[in-house]
């Protein structure tokens, strides 16, 4: 589901895995773990990384990928609560320009042995020029990051 | 032709200044005319109808000249351009989800699906 307005939008992710909710929230919160699945694509460099999942922590991926443009994840926890709930915002910055600021809320449900996800996330965009100039380099992260998805699955 | 690159700058562009998003968000209640437009906005008529002509240029809205009267609405095509960002968004978020599945799938081989 999305909703938009002139200048913002918000959409939810309903996932299932095959995990119990500990687990899956250790994904979250292990600084190790988180690492592995939220990065940018290979080749790239992190040039700045923090991973402090506790509430009033923060993380930060600074990124510099591989065609040269930088993307700035500034994001603070603002609720973290052990297999059940994060609550965090976040500021995008590419290439030094301030591109949007979300509010995100992961919620985690068991369902059976397993877990089910729920993550919304709401998105403000700001600088409306260079946004367009991120759309284009993000289509080109996005199709090589389904190549690596399936080098993963593989 | 809306999600060509350069459509989408103008687009950005024009809702970058907070009047046009003004203009917009009170188009978004329904069609108005420039004179009602400019009643809450502290500007010259002169003003107004340049944002307005900016608006309609990048295709935000659509404006109607019947006598002297120009009406203008918002049009929703484009607004689905925007959902367009946003879905971007939400697949990047998706293939995500993708590599931590397949992280908690390696963490425990025995429960990876074949």
């Amino acid at each position: 589901m999305t909703t938009t307005s002139p200048t913002s939008g918000s959409f939810t992710i309903n996932r299932n895995f095959n995990h119990p909710m500990e687990k899956v929230f250790k994904a979250f919160s292990d600084p190790a773990t988180k690492a592995k699945w939220f990065t940018g694509p290979k080749g790239g460099d992190a040039l700045e990384r923090v991973i402090e999942v506790k509430t009033g922590g923060a993380e930060v991926l600074k990124f510099k990928h591989p065609s040269g443009m930088i993307t700035h994840f500034i994001a603070k926890y603002h609720a973290v609560e052990e297999a059940k709930r994060i609550v965090y915002s976040y500021d995008l910055m590419i290439d030094g320009r301030h591109h949007s600021t979300s509010l995100a809320v992961v919620e985690f449900m068991p369902a059976g042995k397993n877990t089910a996800m729920i993550f919304t996330e709401h998105v403000a965009w700001h600088d409306g020029t260079e946004l367009s100039k991120g759309l284009a380099s993000r289509e080109h992260g996005t199709s090589w990051q389904f190549d690596k998805v399936a080098e993963v699955l593989a | 032709m809306l999600d060509h690159s350069t459509d989408l700058d103008n687009i950005f562009q024009a809702l970058a200044d907070p009047t046009r998003r003004a203009i917009v968000e009170q188009l978004g209640t329904g069609p108005k005319s420039v004179s009602e437009i400019a009643l809450p906005l502290d500007m010259t008529l002169a003003a107004v109808v340049q944002h307005v002509q900016l608006l309609e240029n990048c295709q935000l809205i659509t404006t109607q000249k019947q006598g002297r009267v120009r009406t203008c609405r918002i049009k929703p095509e484009t607004l689905k351009t925007l959902e367009g960002w946003l879905n971007q968004r939400r697949r990047q978020w998706e293939q995500n989800f993708d590599r931590l599945a397949a992280v908690l799938d390696e963490q425990s081989p025995k429960r990876k699906k074949p």
